[in-house]
């Protein structure tokens, strides 16, 4: 409900805190370890996939992506580079230079938690928008890599917690990452809660 | 009156020889540059390989570039810019930067059949499960965007399998997409030209697109590339050996020209001394216009310079020359020393036409083709138009003050056979190693050059430039079947650590009859649908998904194998050229090794399997001392030759001793200085001593014809003299050259002009003695 509010009033509602207070209460300089649930859609499937694990921000730059249910893979970007590897099988390499689409949600957790508000501002154009506690994050790649199809990532967050993460491709909800969700038990209603109306 | 208008006539009628002769060359004759000509015919099939791969193989069409000084951000966009450009340029077959290969339509089209991930274990029900599962973790995963339009045509991911099975070479490190050195300072691109390694001037076109390209894109001089591999290193050599040829040849022409004006104080004699050489050199081109149809860059050079020892034949005709007789009759009476001096340097460079190199043999026709105008000109034409006003050298002073300074004795027996003893023990005795075998250590790339392209190699995984495999076959078929035969061989042999990886054509492109064992092993369309509907019970895809899998299944069951001319039609025709190749009995099969740890274990393994091992390093140091054998030979003969003639013509055996001794002391005196100096002998070392003995013998016969006459014993030193400072002038300059083959000659022949100058000084005294 609050989301439908904010979208309908945004640059004015957005005089509680400006866009580089909130970026620098976001950055991290610690290590951080945080638990997340991830929502995939697919053309290809007849519903959503669900991992969950979670994610190590070592450093600028640096960010591992743990998934532990329901199996086991390790994601580990570092500055351009993407790996994936899955127990028994070799790793996939991958390079965000040439493939920007693939980094997505973790391009963007990284670099908010990196703090580098230069560097955001030159990559995204950035829409932001507050209501009290609540704030959103609008971030649409300056750049997007020929052929590659045009995603926006959105963040949503109260006080300096990141909360949620979504990726919209053609304006439909690629998939969605919810930060801080411990159990899965209420998944879907901290979803809902954190992330908006669900899609 | 008359004998001025004959002397115009003759002139006229020369000039307008020359005149045709040039252009009969500038027709006839096209310049090669293909170094193969100056490389021996091989007597092993090794051998021939190595000498047909040289200049044609992948490695040597291998530029490496690093780019550097900037973000390694930016190097690597830089890197990618570039990349592009070049791909639409005809210059370059492959452009390779780390850039993630497109899977190409026809690995597509052709997956089922390329595959190797499918041997031995066929699409089944639990195959399907585990890639439908696989497929699952992939979209929940950061590659989905990438993988999600594969999936519903290629559940099991083939068409990747074929080209991660390509891309088994470790890669460099990757930044931006873009390859990098350890350091991830300076960005790398492997580059395959179009052209030849050894073909400097398509070599010099490519850089020049590589740098215009480069430059076009650079938007920052801080950005810098550096260009290495066998293909700059020959365009710089040419560029450089034309730029050194020409200071030292004009810095040669100036001297010679001074030389000769301050020797005969007459204007006309510096065009009179050089016409019989401009005939020579005319002739001689077109001799090897009519011979071979082209004349190589290097025969040019060379030849230029051994028919350099026809410039002293008008030498000796002018300082005989004065005003008490005749032009023709002073021809008349030097013409058997001189015919001597050119039937016996003829008889030397015969040997070159029996080398087996073809090279030396056009330089054989074109130094003895040379050689015999000029003597012929000299003899029959230049003492009608040269005048008879000529200075008397024997009334000189200068030249008197010299002949009584240089009053040597003669050189009898003992002194000679303990001078030759002395010089033979030191040249044996003296440290370091006497043949150059490594054809390398001729190259004139500086050592820091050389440095840097082995670390690029190194660090973009270039295969090993020693060692090659060879398998020959008389069709392609055969070939990709025996390489296949191979393969689980090869793949112990890395797992037993004695190579690190192996390349080879059909790891790109299967045999036929290993395409159709796949097909067959495909599954028949009914009973694919019923594993993949089993497969896919209790997971989430849509029903749908996998229709075009299954389309493309069923059309793969009846596609036509790849084949060679199949793929070489597409744009990555470059994967197996230079690893397939035709030849004139049947095709060969090249197999790249990296990283070689213990090559006897390799070869034992290849000698029990038809594979042919090639040391290449050891294989052309073979080829250079098969060369020098045949050529030691070859000289032996020749001097035998030699001695005969000079023995026919002098009519004794002891006039030919006193002619020759000096000569061929001089030659041992040569090799002891250049062994001294440490210098290891090599092919142009030899031809240099050929020349300085043909230089030698005419200043002996010179001298051994005047005797100790007094007037015409000064004449002679005086002929003698000019044309052994001319010689020694040019030869000087030579030695100061960065080029190791020239500066070779030019020290060879300094010092040969010297010797046999000296020594040849006590002739006439020896004669007398006699």
């Amino acid at each position: 409900m609050l989301w439908i509010a904010l979208a309908a009033a945004p640059a004015a509602a957005a005089e509680s805190r400006d866009l580089d207070a909130l970026l620098a209460a976001l950055a991290r300089d610690s290590p951080q370890s945080i638990p997340f649930a991830e929502f995939h859609a697919s053309r290809l499937l007849k519903q959503e996939l669900i991992v969950s694990g979670t994610l190590e921000y070592v450093g600028a730059g640096k960010l591992a992506r743990v998934v532990t249910a329901p199996y086991q893979e390790r994601t580990d970007i570092n500055g351009d580079e993407v790996r994936i590897e899955r127990a028994g099988r070799p790793a996939r390499r991958f390079s965000l230079a040439r493939a920007p689409e693939l980094g997505g949600l973790l391009v963007g957790i990284s670099a908010l938690l990196s703090g580098d508000r230069a560097a955001l501002k030159r990559e995204f154009a950035i829409v932001y928008s507050a209501a009290g506690d609540g704030w959103q994050l609008e971030l649409t790649p300056r750049q997007a890599a020929a052929g590659s199809v045009a995603s926006t990532l959105r963040v949503r967050g109260s006080a300096d917690v990141p909360r949620c993460l979504t990726v919209l491709r053609d304006g439909r909800v690629a998939s969605e990452l919810l930060l801080e969700a411990a159990t899965a038990t209420d998944l879907a209603g901290s979803r809902a809660i954190h992330c908006g109306e669900a899609p | 009156m008359s004998g001025r208008w004959h002397s115009t006539a003759w002139l006229g009628l020369w000039i307008a020889a020359l005149v045709a002769l040039s252009v009969v060359v500038a027709t006839t004759l096209r310049v090669s540059s293909d170094l193969r000509l100056f490389l021996p015919d091989a007597s092993t099939p090794a051998q021939q390989f190595v000498l047909d791969g040289i200049g044609d193989s992948p490695a040597s069409r291998l530029l490496l570039v690093a780019l550097d000084g900037g973000d390694p951000a930016v190097l690597a966009e830089l890197s990618h810019a570039l990349a592009e450009r070049l791909r639409g340029s005809p210059e370059f077959r492959q452009v390779r930067n780390g850039a993630e290969q497109r899977i190409p339509d026809w690995v597509t089209e052709h997956r089922h059949l390329l595959t190797p991930a499918r041997d031995g274990r066929p699409f089944d029900e639990g195959i399907l499960r585990d890639a439908l599962t696989e497929r699952l973790q992939d979209l929940a995963s950061p590659a989905a965007p990438l993988l999600e339009s594969l999936i519903p045509a290629d559940p099991t991911l083939e068409a990747l399998a074929v080209l991660e099975s390509w891309a088994a070479r470790a890669a460099p490190r990757s930044i931006g997409g873009a390859w990098f050195d350890e350091s991830g300072t300076r960005a790398l691109l492997a580059i395959e030209t179009a052209a030849g390694g050894f073909d400097p001037d398509a070599q010099a076109r490519a850089i020049a697109a590589l740098e215009s390209a480069f430059e076009s894109l650079r938007d920052d001089d801080d950005f810098q590339m550096t260009v290495s591999g066998p293909g700059r290193f020959s365009a710089l050599m040419k560029e450089r050996t034309q730029r050194e040829a020409t200071v030292l040849g004009s810095a040669a022409t100036v001297a010679l020209l001074v030389l000769l004006y301050f020797a005969y104080r007459r204007w006309r004699v510096l065009l009179l001394a050089a016409l019989p050489i401009a005939s020579a050199g005319l002739a001689g081109l077109a001799m090897v216009g009519i011979r071979f149809g082209e004349v190589h860059g290097i025969t040019l050079a060379f030849g230029f310079t051994l028919i350099g020892v026809a410039q002293d034949y008008p030498l000796h005709l002018f300082s005989h020359q004065h005003r008490t007789v005749e032009p023709l009759a002073t021809a008349r009476a030097l013409w058997r020393t001189l015919a001597t001096g050119v039937a016996s340097t003829c008889v030397a460079y015969l040997a070159f036409l029996a080398s087996g190199v073809a090279g030396l043999a056009q330089l054989a026709w074109f130094t003895i083709t040379g050689l015999l105008v000029a003597g012929l000109t000299t003899r029959y034409a230049l003492p009608r138009i040269m005048g008879d006003d000529f200075r008397d050298a024997a009334e000189l002073p200068p030249v008197a003050r010299l002949d009584a300074a240089l009053a040597w004795p003669a050189l009898r027996a003992p002194g000679l056979g303990g001078a030759a003893l002395a010089a033979i023990a030191i040249l044996l005795l003296a440290p370091g190693r006497f043949w150059q075998d490594d054809l390398g250590a001729l190259t004139p790339v500086p050592r820091e050059l050389l440095a840097v392209d082995n670390e690029l190699r190194h660090a973009v995984g270039a295969p090993d430039a020693r060692y090659l495999g060879l398998i020959t076959a008389a069709t392609p078929e055969a070939a990709l079947a025996a390489l296949e035969a191979a393969t689980p061989g090869l793949e112990a042999q890395v797992a037993a650590g004695a190579i690190s990886q192996f390349d080879h054509a059909a790891r790109y492109l299967p045999s036929a009859q290993r395409q159709r064992e796949r097909q067959r092993a495909l599954p028949a369309p009914d009973a694919l649908a019923a594993m993949l509907a089993a497969a896919a019970r209790g997971l989430p895809y849509r029903d749908d998904t996998f229709t075009p899998f299954l389309a493309d299944l069923e059309r793969a069951r009846t596609l036509s194998p790849l084949t060679l001319d199949g793929l070489r039609s597409t744009t990555e025709a470059a994967l197996v050229d230079g690893l397939l190749r035709e030849r004139e009995d049947g095709w060969a099969a090249t197999l790249l090794f990296s990283g070689v740890i213990d090559a006897a274990a390799l070869g034992s393994w290849a000698g029990a399997n038809g594979v042919t091992v090639i040391d290449l390093k050891g294989e052309s140091a073979a080829l250079v001392v098969r060369q020098r054998e045949r050529m030691l030979l070859c000289l032996a003969a020749a001097a035998l030759l030699l001695v005969a003639v000079v023995r026919l013509s002098l009519g004794s055996w002891g006039r030919a001793a006193r002619v020759l001794a000096p000569m061929a002391l001089s030659t041992l005196l040569i090799v002891m200085t250049l062994r001294l100096a440490g210098q290891a002998l090599d092919l142009f070392h030899l031809v240099s001593l050929v020349l300085a003995a043909g230089l030698g013998l005419d200043y002996a016969l010179f001298f051994e014809h005047a005797g100790l006459r007094r007037p015409e014993r000064l004449r002679t030193l005086h002929g003698v003299l000019a044309c052994a400072l001319s010689t020694l002038m040019v030869f000087v300059l030579l030695s100061f050259s960065t080029i190791p083959v020239l500066r070779s000659i030019g020290i060879t022949v300094a010092l040969g002009v010297t010797f046999n100058f000296l020594l040849a000084l006590s002739i006439p005294r020896s004669a007398a003695r006699a």
